[in-house]
């Protein structure tokens, strides 16, 4: 058996209803750590001999790198685009998350569809028609949110980046303003999923002794259901 | 977000439907210099045609990945590119669209990939309806032959592999031509698509397809008002057949 199938369209024709891994989200503001996260828990779980995998947005490099390319061109709209990221996430939810997770894994989702739907939404996109177009997406067992004010997040993506993402930005692109004020939409939406979702907040996410009390208790979840 | 009423746009679409090897993008192709030698502001956008998402959706089919999800959303990433950036802004200005398919070609393909129609249909909710939409009817033998005849290799989400189970890559195309065909008519039996027959020669169908045109194209008259000094589309340039 295991944990249930769940998608956020319910009964989506997957063809297993049960995987004995353990789907962690790792959500977030942009710019919040969510990566340096998802690698610091990768990285304590197999240590302590847990199998764990860490899966991004997109299934590679090379869809990656197109993505980038279409991004700083900026004429795709918001629905082609947030299709293009769902698609994507379509691919690697196929050929990656329910792979492992049937194998037994631990998945670790640098981005679950709850931060690709707030970002849509944040964009203008209908909550609604979002929500149908992510309608094949599991639902996670866990989401793991690293703290960051808006600013914060501004601060740490400015030490990675040369600028801004133009798209994470209300109004105007690289501004520090429209950065703030998209992320403050951001975190409003996330809101209520806060409330009904499993969810747990880092408040550090390079405190090892946070990141290691958090792993402990992802390994405790993990024992109720062996694979 | 504003939402604005797509349908209301003073330009004529002009839809073509049907499966591979049908004759919809001659037939598209044809009428498309009929309306530009008239002096009619026409343009012709095909499916899964986007040159942002086609580097993007050539790396995926090249590494198989394409879920019937995967595949749905990412043609519709395509459309909604074209839509928005292509097509819309050309309906609003009184221009004649012809689209070689359209949003059916999701239904009907995804939907035998084995999607469920109604999340297909929501997927292009809002998207400006036809003004007429024309099923290119032609057995799949005809469509087959006609493939062959291109001397075209048959690709593998193409020939519907991805959900045939078959090997054999034709005998695959025939299994999802046919299952595709089946739900075109169905379409066409619900009025949503005008059955058109695909089979006759290729003159006796431009002279049809141009008489169907006629009463779409004429209704646009009074509003259009193209580049200066350009006339507008008019009955007695219409009535210029072959």
């Amino acid at each position: 058996m295991g944990r249930p199938v769940r998608t956020l369209a319910p009964q989506w024709p997957y063809a297993e209803t049960y995987y004995p891994g353990i789907y962690i989200a790792i959500d977030g503001l942009d710019g919040s750590g969510r990566t340096t996260l998802a690698n610091e828990i990768h990285r304590q779980l197999q240590s302590h001999g847990y199998p764990s995998v860490v899966t991004g947005p997109f299934p590679s490099k090379k869809s990656q790198s197109q993505n980038t390319l279409n991004k700083h061109d900026r004429r795709v709209g918001p629905a082609s685009r947030h299709l293009l990221y769902a698609s994507f996430f379509a691919i690697v939810t196929q050929q990656m998350i329910l792979p492992q997770l049937r194998a037994g894994y631990i998945v670790i989702s640098d981005r679950s569809w709850i931060s690709l739907h707030a970002r849509a939404v944040a964009q203008g996109l209908s909550d609604t028609w979002v929500d149908t177009t992510m309608g094949f997406a599991l639902q996670p067992d866990l989401v793991i949110e690293p703290a960051a004010t808006p600013l914060a997040a501004a601060r740490r993506k400015l030490s990675g980046a040369d600028a801004l993402d133009p798209l994470e930005s209300v109004d105007m692109p690289e501004h520090l303003a429209g950065f703030l004020a998209f992320q403050e939409r951001i975190s409003s939406l996330l809101q209520p999923r806060r409330l009904q979702m499993p969810w747990r907040t880092v408040q550090n996410v390079s405190d090892f002794q946070e990141v290691a009390e958090l792993v402990h208790v992802i390994e405790s979840e993990s024992e109720g259901f062996p694979s | 977000m504003t939402v604005h009423d797509h349908n209301s746009y003073q330009g004529r679409l002009i839809v073509a439907e049907g499966t591979d090897g049908s004759g919809k993008s001659t037939a598209i192709s044809l009428l498309e210099s009929w309306l530009a030698a008239q002096g009619v502001p026409v343009y012709r956008t095909a499916w899964n045609s986007s040159s942002f998402i086609k580097p993007i959706m050539r790396h995926v089919k090249k590494k198989e990945w394409l879920s019937p999800a995967a595949f749905s959303l990412l043609h519709a990433s395509d459309f909604y590119d074209r839509y928005h950036r292509l097509i819309l802004p050309r309906l609003e200005a009184g221009y004649v669209v012809l689209a070689d398919r359209w949003v059916y070609t999701a239904w009907v393909r995804d939907s035998v990939r084995g999607l469920d129609l109604s999340w297909i249909q929501s997927l292009y909710q809002d998207v400006r309806e036809p003004d007429l939409a024309i099923y290119f009817s032609a057995p799949p033998d005809i469509a087959i032959s006609r493939l062959q005849h291109a001397a075209r290799e048959l690709k593998y989400y193409e020939s519907g592999q991805d959900v045939s189970g078959l090997h054999d890559r034709w005998a695959s195309f025939l299994w999802f031509q046919e299952k595709m065909r089946q739900a075109y008519l169905a379409l066409a039996d619900q009025g949503v698509l005008q059955l058109f027959d695909a089979t006759l020669s290729i003159t006796e169908q431009q002279k049809i397809l141009r008489q169907w045109l006629q009463p779409v194209l004429e209704a646009q008259t009074a509003s259009s008002s193209f580049f200066q000094g350009s006339p507008p589309i008019s009955k007695t340039l219409l009535k210029g057949g072959l």
